[in-house]
């Protein structure tokens, strides 16, 4: 989660760099408010969620960790493949763009392979970051009031995703999704 | 302006949860609703277009027909969540307090879904979707079960995954028109749009209209992203049923439709998302037919139900013949009457039997004989019966699959309807007929007939088309098929 923090922090980082690069205040604003809610608001949020909750992390995982690893490594790999139509636009972004799809690959195995619930929101957070950057590499900043208002939902989200865990852990008394088997067909 | 409505009346919800207050207050709130949409939708059709804050809104036939099918529907299900509600908390399944949370989730859902039918940006429609997802999150999960939590959970962990994928795909359009048009917010207004349509680079539009195309269509609950769908529409109380399928995912259909439109103009060529949504619709169409033929649930077999008229509604407009499409716009508006309606009438009947196994509902027409009308109006209406508008409206999609070359799809089509309607006609007949369970011997007033008013629109359109309907349909059509 921490690792999560920090990779946000860059990401950020990397937009309010763009924003003295070309001079454009818009953008250093939206970049530090963006650093204010997905690394200061967020993560608190997700902690405070799972101390309440006393998760055991041993066990809870489909997938060994050797074998994940190889897996991510497949999908960077796929990464590369999936961009190198687009590359002959963008040469110097080729990197960049790969390493965000790589990113949204990541997020989408560990919603597939883990098995706590706050684990899947950090998928998505995942994918969201690597989003970002997509955009970021893609567009240079899309229009500031879509990039406002895409924002704001990942927070609004986020703080939804957090009652709804809470009244899970009230039910359940965990955070594991297998527990959540009884609507079917 | 309605949208400040819907806003307004969010926030003002929650200050208190008294019976008067809030019926008050809905009350002025759905009449102001009510006037400023309708005047809206009558300044667009009259005029073609309408904008409102210097093109900040704008409004074209397409954004009003979704209109006017959110403000019809969210009037006849607010009004009956009002004794719907108020009889949840009678029998303590919910305290009092929490009603103002209800009506301030339902009116936030309201304005996210205004804001997506009348904007002009491709940007901005993302964030409304979106916005629809949170709003409607804790309303699925508003019973605070365990049931109702987990579908509260797959619902957003599926659909804010399956719409960050638009994002990438409006990033990815946004990167295609940006030399074109500059990096401001009007290079992804929609009225620009076609005029550079043709010079779009089309490695990234390919991408991004397939991303988008997907995006959106696990929120409007397309054939292999639909499981979130029953699982959300059968576990909300009633009346959000009735919203999420009657308008909501019409809601995100409208998001494909107007990347549709746009990449017909593009250089991919008028077919190759129609070629993609057909693929979606026809797959929704097929799988759900066994799901519903083997369903227990009721309020799940009218989930889906949506799923699949939304593929026939898929098919239509991905087959774009002027037929087809002028087809499916009526079907849209139909659909959403009907599915409100039976979810409305399907919601009392859970509510006062207790159940929703279609196994232990039995002899409504003794115990509820209005409701069991209504209900054998519902029937006929969904599955496309004459004389009701559905059939209509199928009907010319169907001829649309056979004077295109489809015969194979049209004759497949036509047989999976059928099994559905005896699947229907099979589950409806259990329910009516029998003997009822002696626990339950509700009393209810013919004025119960009342809550049929939009079934009676949707039999009063199939006999007769107004020629006001069917020039508004017309330029529905035109705006998607882009001046055929």
């Amino acid at each position: 989660m921490s690792w999560w923090t920090l990779q946000t922090v860059f990401v950020s980082l990397l937009l309010i760099a763009e924003g003295f690069h070309n001079n454009a205040l818009e953008v250093i604003i939206f970049g530090v408010l963006l650093l204010i809610a997905k690394a200061g608001i967020i993560p608190i949020l997700l902690r405070r969620v799972l101390k309440e909750s006393n998760t055991e992390w041993v066990g809870e995982i489909y997938l060994k960790r050797a074998m994940s690893l190889i897996f991510a490594g497949g999908l960077s790999l796929m990464a590369y493949e999936v961009t190198q139509p687009l590359m002959a636009l963008h040469s110097g972004y080729r990197n960049g763009l790969a390493v965000a799809i790589a990113l949204i690959f990541y997020g989408l195995l560990l919603m597939m392979t883990r098995k706590v619930a706050i684990v899947q929101v950090l998928g998505i957070l995942l994918i969201d970051n690597g989003i970002f950057l997509a955009g970021f590499f893609l567009t240079q900043g899309m229009p500031l009031l879509v990039e406002l208002g895409a924002a704001f939902d990942i927070l609004v989200g986020i703080v939804i995703i957090g009652i709804l865990s809470k009244q899970m852990l009230e039910n359940y008394d965990s955070l594991n999704v297998d527990h959540m088997r009884s609507l079917k067909g | 302006m309605f949208i400040g409505v819907a806003v307004i009346a969010a926030v003002g919800m929650l200050f208190s949860a008294k019976e008067t207050y809030l019926r008050l207050l809905n009350s002025v709130a759905l009449v102001l609703l009510t006037l400023s949409g309708g005047w809206t939708i009558r300044q667009t059709l009259s005029q073609g277009s309408y904008s409102f804050g210097s093109g900040l809104l704008y409004w074209d036939a397409l954004s009003a027909l979704l209109l006017s099918v959110i403000i019809i529907i969210a009037v006849y299900v607010i009004l009956f969540s009002f004794g719907y509600m108020e009889e949840e908390v009678r029998e303590k399944k919910l305290p009092r307090t929490r009603l103002k949370w209800y009506y301030f989730w339902i009116w936030t859902f309201m304005a996210t879904m205004l804001l997506v039918v009348s904007t002009p940006n491709m940007g901005i429609i993302w964030v409304g979707i979106e916005g629809t997802t949170l709003a409607t999150t804790l309303l699925v999960g508003f019973y605070r079960n365990k049931q109702a939590i987990e579908a509260a959970w797959k619902y957003v962990i599926l659909c804010v995954v399956g719409i960050s994928f638009a994002l990438l795909g409006t990033m990815l359009l946004f990167a295609s028109v940006a030399p074109l048009l500059g990096q401001t917010l009007s290079a992804l207004d929609w009225r620009m749009l076609p005029k550079v349509a043709s010079q779009l680079d089309p490695t990234f539009f390919r991408l991004g209209v397939l991303f988008a195309v997907v995006g959106y269509g696990a929120k409007v609950g397309f054939a292999p992203m639909h499981a979130w769908l029953p699982d959300a529409h059968s576990q909300a109380p009633s009346p959000v049923s009735a919203l999420l399928s009657a308008v909501l995912l019409n809601c995100a259909l409208y998001a494909i439709l107007r990347w549709y439109s746009l990449a017909r103009l593009t250089t991919l060529g008028p077919d190759f998302v129609g070629t993609i949504l057909m693929s979606f619709g026809f797959l929704s169409l097929a799988l759900m037919t066994g799901f519903i033929l083997l369903q227990k649930d009721i309020k799940r077999l009218l989930a889906y139900s949506s799923v699949e008229h939304m593929g026939i509604l898929a098919i239509g407009f991905g087959l774009g013949t002027k037929e087809a499409v002028w087809g499916a716009s009526l079907h849209l508006l139909l659909h959403g009457l009907t599915k409100a309606n039976l979810f409305v009438i399907v919601g009392r009947l859970v509510q006062k039997t207790g159940t929703r196994q279609i196994s232990r509902i039995r002899g409504i027409f003794k115990v509820l004989p209005y409701t069991g009308i209504i209900m054998v109006l519902g029937l006929l209406s969904i599955t496309g019966t004459p004389p009701f508008g559905t059939f209509r409206s199928e009907v010319s999609i169907l001829s649309g699959l056979f004077k295109t070359d489809h015969p194979l799809l049209g004759f497949l089509t036509i047989l999976f309807l059928t099994v559905i309607f005896a699947g229907f006609l099979y589950h409806f007949l259990q329910m009516l007929y029998g003997k009822p369970s002696s626990r339950h011997q509700p009393r209810e007033s013919a004025s119960t007939l009342a809550l049929a008013i939009p079934l009676l629109v949707v039999l009063f359109l199939g006999l007769f088309i107004p020629q006001s309907l069917d020039q508004a349909l017309n330029q529905v059509v035109k705006v998607i098929l882009g001046g055929v």
